[in-house]
């Protein structure tokens, strides 16, 4: 098959291989299925964008992409790569512009029977204490700097330290919510102010905060390890660094693309600016994205908090009745240095994952000891009016993908186009009809985030299970959404 | 007299801007900026700031005159309503631009936001005369 000009080749039913050509330093591996390349693929840009990233300095093994590809500054959307420590480069457009993006998942002891008569009134209390939408801010009062590098410094830890939940949440969060590489040094002074009122905030677009019902179950022994059980309440959080990663992008992308040049770079596209991991400049950007990593944690673990607080308020429950657990936060846009396994030899390496989710196997030893014998949760949301699945990290994952798999279902309309599809309709009352509360800061929000105008997130998790890198466990339904 | 018209792009916003001039570009793709985060938002000329930017190429120069403004709303939650004057000067391939601009302070429920300016990109960026316009596409990270 032929997709962008390029000839795929199938290794099987769902992943197909870019023969190395040109520049290209390791071959390019797709994991889609025909009938994805044939709708989504055959003219999209992105397949060269996997191309692009194959030229990169020190990438190992392929230029990996997941079935959730789509078109991204630099890196596809659903890319990964891995570079070598010495002779290899970090690049921001591997990792995006909203770094640690990512989902947390709680469960609870609710069933759907004792929540449905609150739903309403829960969904209004979340949007009430939960600040959302462009710029949103003031979660907590406006911190002065000192405190924002203490945040950039410790991540989650420092939300636990302030009285926003427990130590236990921790070990549940991935790199127990902080990477120790941060450098706020390495921030800009724009970048901080960027986020000086923003700890604590949803903030637009597609990040979203979800009263789920667990409504199947695909592997039962898995569920039950994660908490998960049918007819349960969950809660899901899908946000990042907001302002301050946006920021970092953008400094680090500018003095980057500087970096081409002076260390003698080859590549086919600007956009992939990016420097050797053992430069200043690469230590530098290395040290600002694990700042704005940790901002992240700390963001969503103090979102959980003011959220389990809307329950106990709405609910008027005791924190035992509720019992309020974090299942797992993973992000979904970083580079990280971890080690991996090459010819037969562990190895660290810099993995870039663009819109890629971690999916470590059963007993890697960086994922919680609860799930030691399963593997590690990955979160992957869909849009707000179908669902979200929960899936489970394999050992194919650890040799194919350098432990990666996808993360979402990505747009199919434009922010424009879906305006115009939503125009006339009474959309609030197509999610009431389907049993979706909503709330948000305009009928713009919801237009421009309809299911219309998403791909359909179970195609995409499940070439996924069928690679083998990711395996269903659970799929969660919407009951009340807060968006930005 | 400038133009722009906004383009369908999947994951972000782009506009294609035009305008008679340099300076004309510019201005238009301020507006296109305004109209883009803010709609029609009623927006009043009550307080003046001064901007000068230097850059390496007249796109870096667009670019950070865009990623300035969008700050202004960001983190100064000031939005800028007109460009009141603005020069641009190359000397010897360094790009300068001064710019007076007029607006006011961002109000909740007075202003109403329609988009996130993440950032302003240099993807498909690359500013054009044909002999009686000047035009380029801007893609907007949102």
């Amino acid at each position: 098959m032929f997709a962008c000009g390029y000839e795929l080749n199938p290794i099987h039913d769902y992943l197909w291989e870019i023969p190395l050509q040109g520049g290209m330093r390791v071959p390019g591996r797709i994991y889609t299925s025909r009938r994805m390349i044939e709708k989504y693929l055959e003219n999209d840009e992105s397949v060269k964008q996997v191309v692009n990233v194959a030229h990169l300095p020190g990438i190992q093994k392929y230029s990996l992409a997941m079935p959730d590809i789509h078109w991204g500054y630099g890196f596809p959307i659903g890319g990964v790569a891995a570079t070598d420590l010495d002779e290899g480069v970090i690049s921001p457009g591997g990792v995006g512009y909203d770094i640690n993006c990512g989902v947390r998942l709680i469960s609870t002891n609710l069933s759907w029977q004792q929540t449905e008569k609150h739903l309403q009134k829960l969904v209004e209390n979340l949007f009430h204490n939960i600040p959302t939408g462009i710029g949103s801010s003031g979660a907590i009062q406006k911190l002065s700097e000192k405190e924002i590098k203490n945040i950039l410094r410790k991540g989650a830890g420092w939300a636990i330290e302030n009285g926003f939940g427990d130590p236990d949440d921790l070990q549940f969060t991935e790199e127990n919510g902080c990477l120790s590489q941060a450098d706020p040094e390495a921030v800009s002074r724009r970048a901080i102010e960027r986020g000086q009122d923003q700890a604590g905030t949803l903030g637009s677009g597609n990040h979203f905060l979800e009263v789920q019902l667990v409504d199947e179950i695909y592997d039962e022994k898995v569920a039950a390890v994660f908490g998960l059980h049918p007819g349960n309440i969950a809660l899901s959080i899908h946000t990042g660094s907001r302002g301050l990663g946006y920021q970092i992008c953008d400094d680090y992308l500018k003095l980057l693309v500087k970096s081409i040049p002076k260390y003698g770079i080859s590549l086919p596209d600007r956009q992939l600016a990016c420097a050797p991991l053992a430069s200043a400049e690469g230590k530098n950007y290395l040290g600002a994205m694990a700042a704005a990593a940790n901002f992240a944690w700390n963001n969503r673990q103090i979102i959980m908090v003011l959220a389990k607080k809307c329950f106990q308020q709405t609910l008027q429950i005791s924190e035992n009745d509720l019992n309020f657990k974090l299942v797992y936060d993973v992000c979904h846009n970083i580079a990280k240095i971890e080690e991996h396994e090459i010819d037969g030899k562990k190895k660290k390496l810099c993995v870039h994952r663009k819109g890629a989710t971690r999916a470590f196997a059963p007993h890697n030893p960086q994922i919680p000891t609860k799930y030691l014998e399963v593997g590690q949760p990955v979160l992957i949301p869909g849009d707000m009016g179908r669902y979200s699945f929960v899936a489970v990290g394999t050992a194919e994952a650890m040799e194919e993908t350098f432990g990666s798999t996808c993360h979402g279902a990505g747009r199919v309309q434009s922010r424009h186009q879906a305006l115009k599809t939503g125009k006339g309709k009474d959309l609030i009352g197509e999610l009431r009809e389907k049993g979706i509360v909503i709330q948000a800061k305009g009928m713009r929000t919801i237009a421009e985030e309809m299911p219309y105008a998403y791909k359909d997130v179970a195609d995409v998790v499940e070439v996924m299970h069928h690679a083998g890198i990711s395996r269903k466990v659970a799929r969660l339904r919407p009951l009340g959404v807060i968006k930005g | 007299m400038g133009k722009y018209i906004t383009i369908d792009h999947t994951a972000d916003l782009a506009i294609k801007v035009s305008g008679e001039s340099l300076k004309d570009l510019f201005i238009t793709a301020v507006v296109a900026w305004r109209e883009l985060v803010l709609g029609d938002s009623a927006i009043r000329n009550r307080e003046f700031r001064r901007l000068n930017i230097e850059a390496q190429s007249v796109e870096e120069l667009l670019v950070n005159f865009l990623s300035e403004i969008n700050y202004f709303f960001q983190v100064r939650k000031w939005i800028c309503q007109e460009v009141k004057q603005l020069e641009i000067v190359n000397e010897q391939n360094t790009f300068f631009l001064h710019a007076n601009l007029s607006g006011e302070n961002f109000i909740l429920n007075r202003h109403e936001v329609q988009s996130e300016i993440k950032a302003v990109t240099f993807h498909q960026l690359k500013i054009e005369y044909n002999g009686n316009r000047y035009s380029t596409i801007i893609v907007f990270d949102t």
